[in-house]
């Protein structure tokens, strides 16, 4: 039976020797933070025949067996493009609330929404573009800031989970109606703003599917079971998923609004 | 030169002599390299303690002080006691200007006036709070007394010459009115005009029944000034010279340990 | 007489970029200056604001505390904990404060006592107490607070105006207090020479010690007054803190060596460097310059007090020869 581990940091000087005697060891690595220095550890592993899975981010491709991507890119942005533009049916001007400006994922999904608002709501255009630090408070006050300067924004776009509360508090604290916050955010820190009516909608992936996900393709790449040029994979409960070359999508973001929002507990 | 009496050149007058003011028997600081150390001094009078770099003189006057404390008891007025810390030793009435006077001395960010009452706050505080205009007048009286050359008392001490810096310490050890002072090397570095000002001041100090105990390294310097001297070598009193003993050739050969000759005048 | 005017010229340099600042938004965005964004500014500044004044001390002993902001998330979720099991919060931010300190007195005595140097300790303690917090931030953002805690009970309006009075009054403080009491003398002199300091009979270990729990102290409250206007406690709260506690005072123009600086520059210091952000916004500034300006003015700030330092330098070198 292969050994499952995960570390929640690209720490590698933390990783115990390779072991390749009775056992294959498999890998399976969160949130992967310093690419360069993780993917050098990562190589070596493969080496030693151990398989290496990424999830959440990515470690430089040729490190690692397979990616297990929650969303791709476009499906994030899309999501939050068309989901604005459901609550701005008359058009109008919103504002995008970031985590770092140097953050590579956020700035694809930015990029991204650019694309699809270009394409295919010409009556949406962004106002601005804040960071927030991945911090709450910053993110509130950021929003607090965007209100007084751009006061015809009626949707906040929160891409980074502590600010989507953060920019909620902002908005609901500056007693004005009809400004929408919307986001990439944790349910359980946003349900006292969804309630109030203040953020309309959250997106997330699934994040008890995408765990399902890592231990089920951890056994089949373990057992060898992922033909080489495979565009699907089966996936226990899940189904079918895609794949792009090396990498597994989840698929499409999970929708979190006052519907959903008591029942998850994450 | 060696040989010949240059005490007429140094302003020293005869001062009647006290009681005991300091006394140490068989002090022992095995850490400093200090051994049965025995000495006393009267008010009134300076005694000079002579001896080669490394001696162990400078160890002394900071265990004396409580800055290096031993475990060996020190008679103050005749009253045995320990000194363990600087605080100690200045409410016993000591003070002392260490050597090395720009590391140990005089703050140089500080005003002069921060200077000279920093060791006696309460001089010029009211209420906890301190008076500036009461700081300011204290320092000037000082510093006229002590004919410290500066524009204002609200210099930075860093602006002033070695030699006035020197007379600022001086100043701030009288403002804590002691009875008894160790000065350490006192004059080094200071121009000529200066160096005749402190040995006035310090013989002053005397005449007023201050007991001194006067380190240093010049000849000269020791034997014009000095009641008795006291050689060290190797961290133990290898001699105590009278006035009258006390010849360069004698503290030489009593530094370099050339004379077993041990007169012991207690 | 020449040096104590450079230093009065050093905050006039920070006081006359502010004022150049709040001329160009005057004419440019007067909207800044309304009442609510400038109560907006100051309660996001708040805690850099209370935090600065006790980094002054230390920075004046010739320390420093990189672990604020984690002591910062260590008492923000104590007071949650506490409020969420009842505790009333003022009570609550007796105990912050008490958190707080016990943190700066762990820096403080190995800092003090153990002799280690201040940027491992704090580096150290950072650290470890942000790790210690796992256990509680595993989970979610502490939520669920009764009603008693926004704002302390208080209605927005009059913890507001209790804030600014509270704010305010340290403040002055402090100004007063490192200038008029014996505290400050003593702080000074042993940021400035400390063996001197010992000789004249501080007890620096003490003092050096004070400063590292009143800054835990003061984190403790502002965590406290910070965490009230949100309804959650978040698991990453306080990151990067210290960060910009320092770099207000470093502009603020206290040397990072130790032994001089002032409260009103490390006041202006926070000013200055909290009111870039949002400056930017309102003048429709590029929000990637941000970070530029603000790491510039630390560099200039940085490059005058050296460049003073040197000065000072040769010319107590000059004056110290025999003569």
């Amino acid at each position: 039976m292969p050994t499952l581990s995960m570390h929640s940091r690209a720490d590698s000087s933390a990783w115990p020797k390779f072991r390749n005697g009775e056992g294959m060891l498999l890998l399976a690595l969160l949130a992967v933070e310093n690419k360069g220095s993780i993917s050098t550890v990562l190589r070596k592993a493969r080496q030693h025949g151990i398989s290496v899975l990424t999830w959440d981010a990515d470690a430089e491709p040729d490190a690692r067996d397979y990616f297990l991507n929650q969303a791709t890119p476009e499906g994030i942005a899309n999501a939050l493009t068309d989901e604005a533009a459901r609550l701005m049916p008359q058009g109008g001007q919103f504002a995008i609330i970031t985590g770092a400006l140097s953050a590579e994922n956020q700035n694809q999904w930015i990029a991204n929404i650019r694309k699809r608002q270009a394409a295919r709501y010409p009556n949406l255009s962004v106002a601005t573009i804040q960071p927030s630090d991945d911090d709450r408070d910053k993110a509130f006050s950021q929003a607090q800031t965007i209100l007084k300067v751009f006061p015809q924004v009626r949707l906040i776009m929160a891409i980074s989970a502590p600010a989507v509360p953060g920019a909620a508090e902002a908005v609901q604290q500056s007693g004005r109606k009809g400004i929408d916050v919307i986001g990439l955010s944790l349910p359980a820190i946003c349900k006292p703003y969804a309630h109030s009516g203040v953020v309309q909608t959250i997106f997330l992936w699934n994040t008890r599917d995408l765990g399902y996900l890592t231990v089920y393709a951890g056994f089949l790449q373990a057992q060898k079971k992922i033909p080489t040029a495979a565009t699907t994979v089966a996936v226990g409960r899940l189904g079918t998923l895609q794949m792009r070359g090396t990498e597994i999508v989840l698929g499409t973001p999970l929708l979190i609004n006052q519907a959903n929002i008591d029942s998850l507990n994450f | 030169m060696v040989g010949r009496s240059i005490a007429s050149v140094f302003p020293k007058r005869t001062v009647p002599l006290g009681n005991v003011a300091l006394h140490v028997s068989n002090l022992n600081h095995p850490a400093m390299g200090l051994r049965n150390i025995s000495l006393s001094i009267r008010c009134g009078e300076i005694f000079g303690l002579a001896g080669l770099v490394g001696s162990g003189r400078t160890e002394l006057a900071t265990t004396l002080f409580g800055l290096t404390p031993c475990s060996s008891q020190v008679f103050v007025a005749g009253v045995p006691t320990r000194i363990t810390s600087p605080a100690d030793a200045i409410r016993l009435g000591l003070a002392y200007l260490p050597e090395d006077r720009r590391q140990h001395g005089v703050i140089l960010d500080m005003a002069i006036a921060s200077n000279v009452s920093m060791a006696n706050l309460d001089a010029v505080s009211r209420h906890g709070l301190i008076n500036s205009r009461a700081e300011q007048q204290f320092t000037a009286s000082y510093a006229q007394s002590l004919q410290v050359k500066t524009s204002s008392v609200t210099a930075l001490a860093g602006t002033l010459s070695g030699g006035n810096q020197q007379k600022v310490a001086l100043a701030r050890w009288l403002a804590t009115n002691p009875q008894r002072m160790i000065l350490d090397e006192p004059t080094q570095g200071v121009d000529v005009g200066s160096k005749s000002e402190i040995h006035e001041l310090i013989v002053q100090l005397a005449e007023r029944g201050m007991a001194i105990l006067l380190i240093s390294s010049e000849l000269p310097e020791i034997l014009g000034m000095s009641d008795r001297i006291g050689v060290m070598r190797n961290g133990r009193i290898a001699g105590i010279l009278s006035r009258e003993q006390a010849t360069q050739a004698s503290i030489l050969s009593l530094a370099l340990g050339q004379s077993s000759l041990h007169e012991a005048n207690a | 007489m020449k040096r104590a005017l450079l230093t009065r010229h050093y905050e006039l340099a920070v006081l006359v970029t502010i004022a150049i600042l709040a001329v160009v938004l005057a004419f440019l965005a007067p909207g800044y200056f309304s009442l609510g964004n400038l109560t907006d500014l100051f309660l996001a500044n708040m805690p850099v604001m209370l935090i600065a004044l006790g980094m002054t001390l230390i920075i004046l002993t010739g320390q420093i505390d990189i672990s604020v902001g984690s002591i910062f998330a260590i008492c923000s979720i104590v007071v949650g904990i506490l409020a969420r099991a009842g505790v009333h919060p003022l009570v609550g931010l007796l105990a912050a404060c008490a958190a707080g300190a016990a943190c700066g007195a762990l820096n403080g005595s190995l800092v003090a006592y153990l002799r280690v140097p201040s940027v491992v300790v704090t580096l150290a303690t950072m650290v470890a107490l942000r790790d210690a917090l796992r256990w509680q931030t595993q989970g979610p953002w502490i939520g669920n607070l009764p009603a008693t805690f926004p704002w302390l009970g208080l209605s927005q309006r009059s913890y507001t105006a209790t804030v600014l009075a509270l704010v305010s009054t340290l403040v002055f403080v402090f100004i007063a207090g490192l200038r008029y009491l014996r505290i400050g003398r003593i702080v000074f002199a042993t940021g400035s020479n400390d063996a001197a300091a010992r000789i004249i009979g501080i007890p620096t270990e003490r003092v050096v010690l004070s400063t590292f729990v009143i800054t835990g102290a003061l984190t403790g409250l502002s965590a406290t007054l910070n965490s009230v206007r949100f309804n959650q406690i978040p698991s990453n709260t306080g990151l990067g803190l210290e960060l910009k506690v320092i770099a207000a005072v470093a502009i603020g123009g206290t040397a990072i060596t130790g032994g001089s600086g002032t409260i009103v520059g490390t006041v202006l210091g926070v000013v200055l460097l909290g009111s870039i952000g949002s400056a930017l916004t309102f003048l429709n500034v590029s929000t990637y310059w941000e970070k530029a300006i603000q790491g510039g003015i630390i560099l200039a700030a940085i490059a005058i007090r050296m460049k003073k330092n040197y000065r000072e330098r040769d010319a107590n070198a000059i004056d110290a020869l025999p003569g």
